[in-house]
């Protein structure tokens, strides 16, 4: 029979390793990360405000509309908002700690730091509130 | 064989006249033009449904959309009822195949000829892993590697659908699970290697039948009766047709071409969705119908009086 020869089981063999590998990575990792205590995967607010300028699940979907948004009015109409990239980095001071851990994970390559800096700004926190 | 394949999944399906409309071209447009409407409904009832239901989200698990128009949970509600709705439909005609193979089938096998329905299913299994009865065909010999590559392709990517849409619960995801995946994730290599896969085996499958429709294929003297129908073309489009969209979707969201991945995605989700619901109507269902023909002739060992 056809199936007893060796080279039959290449297939079934190579088709294996490449849907296993993952799974076994995943196992790895897991087993890995659970021999250590496990690190914040975003650096958490350094603000004592528990409050972002818009719900935080909004945020993480659509944080660069908001950035489109604001860049339109301030370039286009002059209007200058309050919350800005440097506002940002009020609470997420880090950049690689915040911004480029998920753009990395996602592959995501912004153009907006290739001309403006992720600075500390010296507004006061209490500014940051925009509409909820 | 194709001739019958395409009677036995239309016999079988369940209603039967879905069958003979999903061969035709004009309920195709109907097929891809639904999900286009529905879709389009869900991006526009999405802002509303959201507050009614409100946000919520895993601190580890950061599962960003595609198009945010379009998110995950708004796509699970879409396609989880109709993926049920043919689970239920492919039950019905496996259940009806298996009675009318039981009441066609007279002969007597010896008891140990015969296997149980768990050892059955195990035998099929490695069959069809194996691709051995494909390889015996002499005739379409040609598509066996063909045939692999599409089959293990979309195995693949089943596993990663699966474990993207299982990230939220998923106890072995011990830190952080961020998606649209990395192009170096190993869940991220696997589906490229297995689109890659289908893309390449529906490519070599295409051109096979277009050679063989113009006869330019002289290894097959009887080209014409290869060339298939649109029951086997309606099927080969969508497969190819929905890889090639995924890729797509891959390539300009790396490129961050906005405007245009939104449309690739959604022609991708109308492809996908398409394939979906004419699972158990299209060719897609000979994988049913034919392993449950395999596990029956394991059972009943027809297969040992077939070939002594």
């Amino acid at each position: 029979m056809t199936s007893n020869r060796p080279q039959a089981w290449l297939w079934p063999l190579v088709v294996g390793v490449i849907i296993l590998s993952p799974f076994a990575y995943s196992v790895g990792r897991f087993t890995w990360l659970s021999r250590s205590r496990p690190k914040p995967f975003l650096q958490v607010s350094s603000s004592s405000s528990t409050r972002c300028v818009r719900d935080i699940a909004w945020m993480r979907q659509n944080h660069r509309l908001l950035l489109f948004e604001l860049r339109d009015k301030a370039a286009r109409e002059g209007i200058r908002n309050e919350i800005t990239l440097s506002s940002c980095s009020q609470c997420h001071k880090d950049k690689t700690q915040f911004c480029d851990k998920c753009h990395n994970a996602a592959n995501v390559h912004p153009d907006c730091f290739d001309c403006h800096s992720y600075s500390k700004s010296s507004q006061p926190v209490a500014l940051l509130y925009g509409k909820p | 064989m194709a001739a019958i394949r395409r009677e036995a999944i239309g016999h079988y399906s369940a209603p039967r006249w879905m069958a003979h409309w999903a061969n035709k071209p004009r309920f195709l447009t109907l097929v891809l033009l639904f999900p286009c409407l529905l879709l389009s409904l869900a991006a526009w009832v999405r802002g509303p449904l959201e507050r009614m239901l409100g946000a919520s989200y895993s601190p580890n698990r950061i599962i960003i959309s595609y198009w945010s128009q379009l998110p995950q949970w708004l796509l699970v509600a879409i396609f989880a009822p109709f993926v049920l709705l043919e689970a239920v439909i492919i039950a019905i005609g496996v259940t009806r195949f298996w009675l009318d193979l039981k009441a066609c089938d007279h002969e007597d096998t010896p008891a140990e000829s015969r296997l149980s329905i768990g050892a059955s299913i195990r035998s099929a299994l490695r069959s069809i892993i194996l691709h051995d009865k494909f390889s015996k065909c002499t005739a379409e010999r040609s598509r066996l590697n063909s045939h692999r590559l599409v089959l293990f392709g979309f195995a693949g990517l089943l596993v990663v659908d699966l474990w993207v849409l299982t990230a939220r619960f998923n106890p072995l995801l011990r830190d952080v699970f961020v998606y649209p995946l990395s192009f170096w994730s190993p869940w991220k290599i696997l589906a490229n290697v297995a689109g890659a896969a289908v893309l390449i085996g529906c490519t070599r499958m295409i051109s096979d039948r277009m050679a063989r429709s113009r006869g330019t294929d002289r290894s097959n003297r009887t080209s014409s009766l290869f060339a298939g129908t649109r029951f086997d073309w309606t099927f080969l489009g969508l497969a190819a047709a929905a890889v090639f969209t995924g890729f797509g979707c891959e390539f300009l969201h790396y490129a961050r071409v906005d405007p245009l991945r939104y449309a690739i995605y959604f022609i991708h989700l109308a492809t996908v969705f398409a394939l979906v619901v004419l699972l158990p109507y299209s060719k897609f269902a000979h994988m049913i119908y034919r392993a449950t023909a395999m596990v029956y002739a394991e059972h009943t060992g027809r297969h040992t009086r077939r070939s002594p």
